[in-house]
């Protein structure tokens, strides 16, 4: 497997010159920003069907050996890939309560598929159920953040997993009048969203 | 259960050779002893912990489906 870190004085260049010595096509590859200056761009190049095998071989292997039938969809999206598992009866198991399970399959397929390539980074969902949340969770975030405006009152989310409390912290980052935070501990931690005083 | 829990272990360790997973079946609980070689322990247990408890987590739900509770031990090399 062949990813490339190459350097260019524009984001074209860069990518032309992967290209060249990839024998490659522009939408054959994986494109991650790893610097982006005035008049330097470096960039990491990998071949998009060589590492949508390595992460369905890891994530078919998984599912195998817990007995179990079912398939996985890899795409990508801005460099990253994401891998929708899913498998004839243990999807809500695996997802769990509030998606707590399906943290511990993201952590544990990221290792496994960073032992095997350490640039590959891969966002783990389970019929969908991550992108379902986190699409309400931005609504509900962008809603709710409209609320505490209005009425100066802070308003707490449920208990999250990290990765969807980044959802809303990241929804919510740039917006005017609001601010997030993090309160409780471990598998209680609740993001809040408070109203930005006024200086 | 113990093939996923040797697939897992395998997939994380520098040597999956040294990797083993021993069942000891009670009535309600089955205890899985996993064994790794020197120096992949760290793998294992990860970063504060965390993937350790990740495995023990999968563990766990997997086990939902047999009706046993599972508990894994990790043993020191």
């Amino acid at each position: 497997m062949k990813i490339l870190t190459v350097e260019g004085k524009t984001r074209e260049e860069a990518l032309k010159k992967a290209l060249e010595e990839l024998g490659a096509s522009e939408h054959e590859v994986r494109v991650k920003v790893v610097e982006e200056g005035e008049d330097r761009v470096v960039l990491e190049v990998g071949i998009k069907a060589e590492e949508v095998k390595l992460i369905k071989e890891v994530i078919e292997g998984f599912i195998k050996s817990m007995g179990t039938t079912g398939g996985v969809e890899v795409i990508e999206r801005e460099g990253v890939y994401y891998a929708n598992i899913v498998t004839g009866e243990m999807d809500s198991i695996l997802i769990g309560k509030a998606g707590k399970n399906l943290e511990a399959v993201q952590h544990l397929l990221a290792r496994m598929i960073h032992k095997r390539n350490p640039k590959i980074d891969v966002v783990i969902d389970i019929a969908g159920y991550r992108e379902k949340r986190e699409r309400f969770l931005r609504a509900k975030a962008r809603a709710f953040a409209e609320e505490v405006k209005r009425t100066g009152i802070e308003y707490i989310f449920e208990p999250l997993p990290p990765s969807f409390r980044r959802v809303i912290h990241l929804e919510l980052a740039g917006k005017e009048g609001v601010r997030t935070y993090t309160i409780g501990e471990g598998d209680l931690k609740k993001v809040v969203i408070a109203p930005k005083r006024r200086r | 259960m113990k093939e996923l829990i040797e697939h897992i272990a395998k997939a994380l360790v520098d040597n999956p050779d040294q990797v083993e997973v021993r069942e000891i079946a009670g009535e309600r609980t089955v205890v899985y002893e996993l064994k790794v070689g020197p120096g992949d322990i760290g793998k294992i247990i990860g970063k504060e912990g965390k993937t350790a408890k990740a495995l023990r987590t999968i563990i766990t739900a997997a086990s939902m489906k047999s009706g046993k509770r599972a508990v894994l031990e990790i043993l020191e090399p």
